[in-house]
């Protein structure tokens, strides 16, 4: 009796160490697993869907783009003619010698004389918003008439020209203008 | 030396060990993973509104 009861406990004993054995064994295959199988396989999973989320935000910001561009495409398509019309009121470069040129092509045609012309100094420069004003200041000489066609010629012609001041100083038959004025021209 | 509760002990925080490894190992690749294929020149945004109707 005593022999079976010290057979079976052995039997017992064999069992469960079998069953730690494995156990232990298993749970290191586990750990090992993970190490050099799962975790290279889940690395690369997840930069891909660190990849995806920044490609669906990229793609959102594109779609964005593309309607905003096709948006102002349009407008550029309707505005065409006013944007030339503003290119050439307000263009990209000072240009002095076309506003002198300008300036003595009015003169000619309202028969008055352009005494002086200065543009002033880089102290009297002023940006605003990409938008670069210039003073410029002139005396002109010639009848009441044509210092009013003068003007009015430099108001409306292309080149936008603020016209600021306007001083007349009448010497006997002569008037002379001085024209504080101001140009524009973009960056 | 060690018994078989002890060797389980130590697979048991084996296995712990490499899954937090794992985890971190994981969330580090996604942290240093960047989307390059697309510029950011080009995703920059334009002017969001383009409204010519107030200037003309």
């Amino acid at each position: 009796m005593i022999s079976k009861a010290t057979r079976v406990l052995s039997l017992l004993n064999k069992t469960e160490k079998k069953a730690y054995t494995i156990m232990t064994l298993s749970l290191f295959a586990i750990s090992l697993l993970s190490i050099f199988v799962l975790a290279p396989g889940i690395k690369v999973v997840a930069s891909f869907q660190k990849k995806l989320v920044e490609a669906k935000k990229a793609d959102s910001q594109l779609s964005v783009k593309i309607e905003n561009l096709v948006k102002a495409q349009q407008q550029l398509k309707k505005y065409e003619a006013e944007i030339k019309k503003l290119n050439s009121a307000i263009p990209n470069s000072l240009s002095q010698d076309i506003i002198l040129k300008r300036v003595a092509f009015i003169s000619a045609e309202s028969n008055t004389i352009v005494t002086e012309i200065k543009f002033e100094g880089d102290n009297s420069v002023k940006e605003e918003g990409g938008l670069i004003e210039i003073s410029l200041s002139f005396n002109v000489n010639g009848s009441q008439d044509n210092i009013f066609a003068f003007l009015k010629s430099l108001e409306e012609g292309d080149r936008l020209i603020k016209i600021r001041q306007v001083a007349i100083r009448k010497d006997e038959d002569i008037n002379t203008v001085m024209i504080e004025s101001s140009v524009f021209y973009t960056k | 030396m060690f018994n078989d509760k002890d060797i389980l002990t130590i697979a048991i925080a084996t296995l712990i060990t490499s899954l937090i490894w794992v985890t971190v190992s994981s969330l580090t690749a996604y942290q240093r993973t960047s989307f390059t294929e697309v510029s950011q020149e080009i995703l920059s945004p334009i002017e969001s509104e383009i409204n010519f109707e107030g200037i003309f």
